[in-house]
């Protein structure tokens, strides 16, 4: 009697402690699920969250290729590097050069403008050549350029890529994208042979 | 002991200081004879003008003041050209101190100006340069003048505006007997941005624009007083 008191005892308790690890276990096989079910979830939301910033990345490269290919459109990027020149300068009959100041330099820079400027130096023979070669070049392409003494032009920003006389410059956008250098050797079938120096030019329009 | 350490240290140092001082205010050194580069053409179109390479515009001023050259610009003070009608500026509106100038259309007949500009001087000289290339004196002191402006056992540094005039002077000198090596075309006025520009171009407060030709050095030549050939 008194062991079957003491086993129902033990029975209980047994059958309590059981019962208590199988609500822990069955509470943590709830919990792990529950971790295994919020991970997944986690994952998910991480997954879509990476997905979001990718598209986001991916989005701002097209609308920025976008927006430089409209840029380029309407800036002329993209016309094989030539060079378009303002209408203005277009000439009808004799295509003169027309005197250009620091001022006026400066101003059609300011303006973003599209021409050629010659820069000469009077009570000098050396830019003689020259000379002739890009009044012939303006009159048979009917371009007006502009002529300016180097004495001006030292103090314009053109100075920084023109240093020697005499030079052509031309200007695109306001930007000088090429002109003649008087001290390199590359250049000087320009100053002295017509036909080397049509060449040079007409690489720009 | 050490005072005396101390005080001859200050003595030396003072009269070391006080050396330097006597040499380089008191007794300087003439003007030395450091050796000069060899003349060498810049590269492209300046080259092909005569412009040294070293020896230029932006170098010049280190070797002013020598007593062993002289140094002469070849540009008019008014050149009679209408350079006005193409925009330019017909007079000399500055010059690198210590050069003297010897009018380049004196010393020989000058050709190929724009059309627009008309004429150059087109007055007596002292030389006469014929389409074959050679010279011939119009007078009987051309050589003379002409040595006594570029003596030959001196450096010649010569410029102009662009360094055309320059070159054409040297090709004229060498030409007529002067040693190659001791000639420099240091080439244009217009290129000059050193420490030693003196202007000549001067604007008043009511836009006027006048010429302190007073202030250049100029060799004038009096052809009166020469026996023409």
């Amino acid at each position: 009697m008194g062991n079957n008191k003491i086993n129902d005892k033990k029975s209980a308790r047994i059958r309590k402690v059981t019962k208590g690890l199988r609500s822990s276990a069955s509470k943590k096989r709830a919990d792990n699920t529950m971790v295994e079910r919020g991970a997944l979830v986690y994952e998910a939301v991480e997954k879509n969250k990476q997905k979001n910033v990718l598209g986001l990345i991916v989005g701002l490269i097209v609308v920025l290729m976008a927006s430089i290919l409209f840029m380029g459109a309407v800036s002329g990027w993209f016309n094989d590097g030539k060079v378009m020149l303002d209408r203005e300068y277009v000439c009808d009959g004799e295509c003169e050069m027309m005197e250009m100041t620091a001022d006026l330099y400066e101003e059609l820079i300011k303006k973003k403008g599209s021409f050629v400027v010659f820069v000469d130096q009077s009570g000098c023979t050396t830019a003689d050549k020259l000379r002739g070669f890009v009044q012939n070049w303006a009159d048979e392409n009917k371009v007006k350029i502009y002529k300016m003494m180097f004495s001006d032009a030292r103090d314009t920003s053109l100075h920084n890529s023109v240093k020697y006389y005499p030079s052509v410059a031309v200007i695109s956008n306001g930007v000088p994208v090429a002109w003649l250098r008087a001290d390199e050797n590359e250049d000087s079938d320009a100053y002295n042979d017509e036909g080397a120096f049509t060449e040079w030019i007409n690489r720009f329009f | 002991m050490k005072k005396y350490v101390w005080w001859i240290s200050i003595l030396v140092i003072v009269g070391v200081i006080g050396a330097f001082l006597l040499g380089r205010f008191v007794f300087p050194v003439p003007a030395g004879l450091a050796e000069l580069p060899a003349p060498e053409l810049s590269e492209g179109q300046r080259g092909e003008l005569g412009i040294d390479k070293n020896i230029n515009e932006s170098t010049i001023d280190q070797y002013l003041g020598r007593n062993d050259a002289v140094y002469r610009d070849l540009r008019m003070l008014k050149d009679p050209g209408n350079y006005e009608a193409i925009g330019g500026d017909s007079n000399l509106s500055g010059f690198v101190d210590g050069f003297e100038v010897v009018p380049f259309p004196y010393l020989v007949n000058v050709s190929g100006l724009p059309e627009a500009v008309g004429d150059t001087y087109t007055g007596d000289t002292l030389f006469h340069k014929h389409s074959d290339g050679t010279y011939s004196e119009n007078y009987e002191e051309s050589m003379a003048v002409l040595e006594g402006l570029f003596p030959k056992d001196k450096i010649i540094f010569l410029m102009c505006g662009g360094g055309g005039y320059s070159g054409m002077m040297k090709q004229m000198l060498m030409k007529l007997g002067w040693d190659g090596s001791k000639i420099y075309d240091v080439g244009g006025y217009w290129f000059y941005e050193g420490k030693n520009n003196v202007n000549v171009k001067r604007e008043l407060d009511d836009g006027a624009v006048v010429y302190d030709f007073w202030k250049v050095p100029v060799h004038e030549i009096d052809f009166n007083t020469l026996t023409e050939k």
